[in-house]
């Protein structure tokens, strides 16, 4: 990764030399690219969430405190009520202030909506109505935060309608589902960019990483949450996202043009076999090892940020695993530690 | 001096800017760029590694991740606690380990990738050394202890290290010294539902210790003193120091120690600690340190995370001032939330003009 890159002018004389823009390409960026503004950093956009959230606790307190919404049915329609007051506030008034009173009054009305409708009608069917209206909002509401946290929010009902289906093993298709949209959303991001569903590929790229560390965040902590939450079997995560990395790796390769039969490619692929078993207990290192090679692919810092904080919450959670020994722990991890170090000094690495 | 956040920036020539990932995304998402001239302009920019860049990222990654998870894999045999295994035979085993990684620093330098990776884990290894003799001996000393003398022992490491998660590693066990020390001897707090949840949930047991004010303020000053002396060496070019991450790190620590006590002031019982001379201070040392901090990152650090940070701080300080006035009262929460929206959007307005007012300047 560069920490210094060239300059906007020099990248665009390099594509016009090699034709893939017209001639004049540069000159007429120029006037263009002083009306385009960069969008904010995702600090700023953290600052913006957190105060989303913090305006919705204080807008729930208010309904909750004042007693305006008192059945299951009041808060199913007040819901709706304010969802669509957000979206068209969202879509009429775009300025920072509204779009964030729009931002708090969808998450308030659909907390009200999804917990009148749980009262109503049972989990089950508040989590799946959950999951389909973050879907519909994700396409309704304009906006890559609201889009983003709605990713977040379909994930979760997603898990909490796999427990409470008594089905916890259906989690690992959920993980695949995941991991599959990971690498696949990442991997084509330039053309997803580039095409008429340009806004919603960051919101829902980044909300999908986030989801599977989510879910993958009970393989770490077994049993320690509660006893409804658990991650049976976790090696069958491990396997279906070690397919994925094996995918990833593949791509990367041909990607960089190195020979399908070389030694470094054949040994990298079988090292990569046998870090998987040595950590088939332990999913979250995979998501992990994932997030971290799309991240240095694409020179995207915060998500190798992203990837390393969540290793290193995955390992610190690991230790509160009650199903494992913690000898069995450290056996798998010094075992893979070891593997990756042997496979780095053996230089069974492409060169 | 302050910015001044209303000046616009200065029509630079946009083709002298740097192709950042963001600039170049931009032109993507606006039907500028097709897909192909994109990726090959991300590849032009450097942000899509060349393979020599490829190998010396995994190089770093199987040197740095092998290292966590031998080292992590070793905390945990130890934690285990293996009754059948002599003492003597795991003081060997860890003393082998940090001879075997010093040795491999020495072999292979401090400058290099392994040396250093070596030099980290051989400092980690000196704490489970301790932990192993605190379990094989039962010497009833308090935990404190345990990271102070953890803290002493690898400093010698630490100063000749130049490595900055070193440094973080020896800043973290001096806080976490202090707060044991404090919470252990100073004013101890720890009844058996204390020490089940110092066992089971040590941050919140830690964030419960930092709402003695004196305490924070001591734990504020350590953590201020270690970002000055941050920024002060990185402006005198120490080229090791590169990176954001730590002093970000630190100010994240230092917000957390200005912010408890002050909550812990804004919504605490009125007859509550009527003699806590430091809690009443808590606001104070807030408000004077907030504006010191948004004024050196502002004018002198250039940080916008930093900054924003303490922008989180002041949105919830302020958030809680009101909502304790508010008390009962529960039609005033949705004003309260329309207060808390509109402080965000003058934080993130704030962000975008200090952004732009360097544009400017630089």
């Amino acid at each position: 990764m560069n920490n210094a890159p060239p300059s906007l002018g020099k990248v665009l004389q390099q594509l016009t030399s090699e034709s893939r823009v017209p001639p004049d390409f540069a000159t007429k960026m120029s006037a263009t690219l002083s009306s385009l503004s960069t969008p904010p950093a995702w600090y700023v956009r953290m600052l913006v969430a957190f105060s989303a959230w913090l305006a919705t606790a204080l807008l729930l307190v208010f309904v909750w405190g004042t007693r305006i919404v008192e059945t299951e049915v009041g808060a199913i329609i007040a819901g709706c009520l304010l969802i669509i007051t957000a979206i068209v506030l969202r879509r009429h008034l775009d300025t920072e202030f509204f779009r964030q009173i729009a931002l708090a009054l969808s998450f308030t009305g659909q907390t009200l909506f999804v917990f009148g409708w749980g009262g109503e009608f049972g989990v089950t069917s508040a989590s799946s109505t959950a999951i389909v209206l973050e879907a519909l909002l994700v396409l309704v509401f304009p906006d890559s935060l609201h889009r983003f946290i709605s990713v977040l929010l379909a994930a979760l009902a997603a898990v909490v309608l796999m427990y409470d289906v008594r089905i916890p093993d259906a989690i690992h298709a959920l993980t695949a589902v995941l991991t599959i949209a990971v690498v696949r959303g990442w991997w084509r991001a330039h053309i997803c960019l580039t095409s008429k569903a340009a806004n919603f590929c960051q919101p829902i790229n980044y909300g999908m990483v986030v989801a599977l560390f989510g879910v993958l965040t009970p393989s770490a902590m077994f049993g320690v949450l509660s006893d409804e939450i658990t991650f049976p079997h976790a090696y069958v995560s491990t396997v279906t996202m070690g397919i994925a990395l094996i995918a990833l790796e593949i791509r990367l390769f041909l990607f960089h043009g190195a020979r399908w039969k070389s030694t470094q490619v054949i040994g990298t692929l079988l090292g990569t076999v046998l870090f998987l078993i040595a950590v088939a207990q332990a999913p979250g290192v995979v998501a992990a090892i994932i997030v971290l090679l799309i991240g240095v692919q694409f020179g995207n810092r915060l998500l190798i940020g992203m990837a390393i904080g969540f290793l290193i919450f995955f390992l610190s959670a690991y230790y509160y695993h009650l199903e494992i020994s913690l000898l069995l722990k450290s056996g798998s991890l010094v075992g893979s530690g070891l593997l990756l170090l042997l496979i780095r000094y053996s230089r069974a690495i492409p060169k | 001096m302050l910015p001044k956040l209303g000046q616009q920036p200065a029509q630079t020539n946009p083709l002298e800017l740097p192709a950042t990932r963001e600039r170049l995304q931009i032109l993507a998402m606006t039907g500028r760029l097709d897909a192909t001239a994109f990726q090959r302009a991300m590849q032009i920019a450097g942000h899509i590694p060349a393979p020599h860049t490829w190998h010396r990222f995994i190089d770093a990654m199987l040197t740095y991740l092998g290292m966590t998870l031998v080292v992590v894999g070793i905390v945990f045999f130890f934690a285990y606690n293996w009754t059948e295994m002599h003492r003597f035979t795991k003081f060997g085993l860890i003393a082998a380990a940090i001879v075997s990684s010093i040795s491999i620093t020495a072999l292979k330098g401090l400058d290099t990738l392994t040396g250093k990776a070596s030099l980290f884990a051989a400092a980690v290894l000196t704490g489970v050394l301790l932990a192993v003799y605190g379990q094989a001996y039962q010497t009833g000393a308090d935990a404190y202890d345990l990271f102070l003398v953890w803290a002493v022992l690898i400093a010698g490491w630490v100063f000749i290290g130049r490595l900055t998660a070193l440094w973080m590693l020896w800043l973290i066990l001096i806080n976490l010294a202090l707060i044991l020390h404090w919470g252990e001897v100073v004013n101890p707090r720890l009844g058996w539902d204390g020490a089940m949840v110092s066992t089971l949930a040590p941050l919140i047991w830690i964030s419960y210790l930092l709402t003695d004010a004196s305490l924070s303020a001591l734990v504020f000053i350590l953590n201020a003193i270690a970002l000055v002396m941050y920024e002060w060496y990185l402006r005198r070019g120490i080229e090791w120091l590169g990176g954001r991450w730590m002093p970000r790190a630190i100010a994240c620590l230092a917000l957390v120690a200005l912010m408890v006590p002050t909550l812990v002031f804004i919504l605490r019982s009125p007859d509550l600690d009527r003699d806590d001379t430091m809690l009443k201070l808590a606001p104070l040392l807030f408000t004077l340190s907030t504006t010191l901090i948004l004024w050196f990152y502002h004018t002198r650090g250039r940080d916008l995370f930093i900054i924003a940070i303490f922008y989180v701080g002041i949105i919830g300080v302020v958030t809680a001032a009101i909502g304790r006035q508010i008390g009962d009262d529960y039609g005033g929460y949705s004003l309260l939330g329309l207060v808390v929206i509109g402080l965000s959007t003058t934080a993130a307005a704030l962000l975008k003009k200090t952004s732009q007012y360097w544009q400017i300047r630089s």
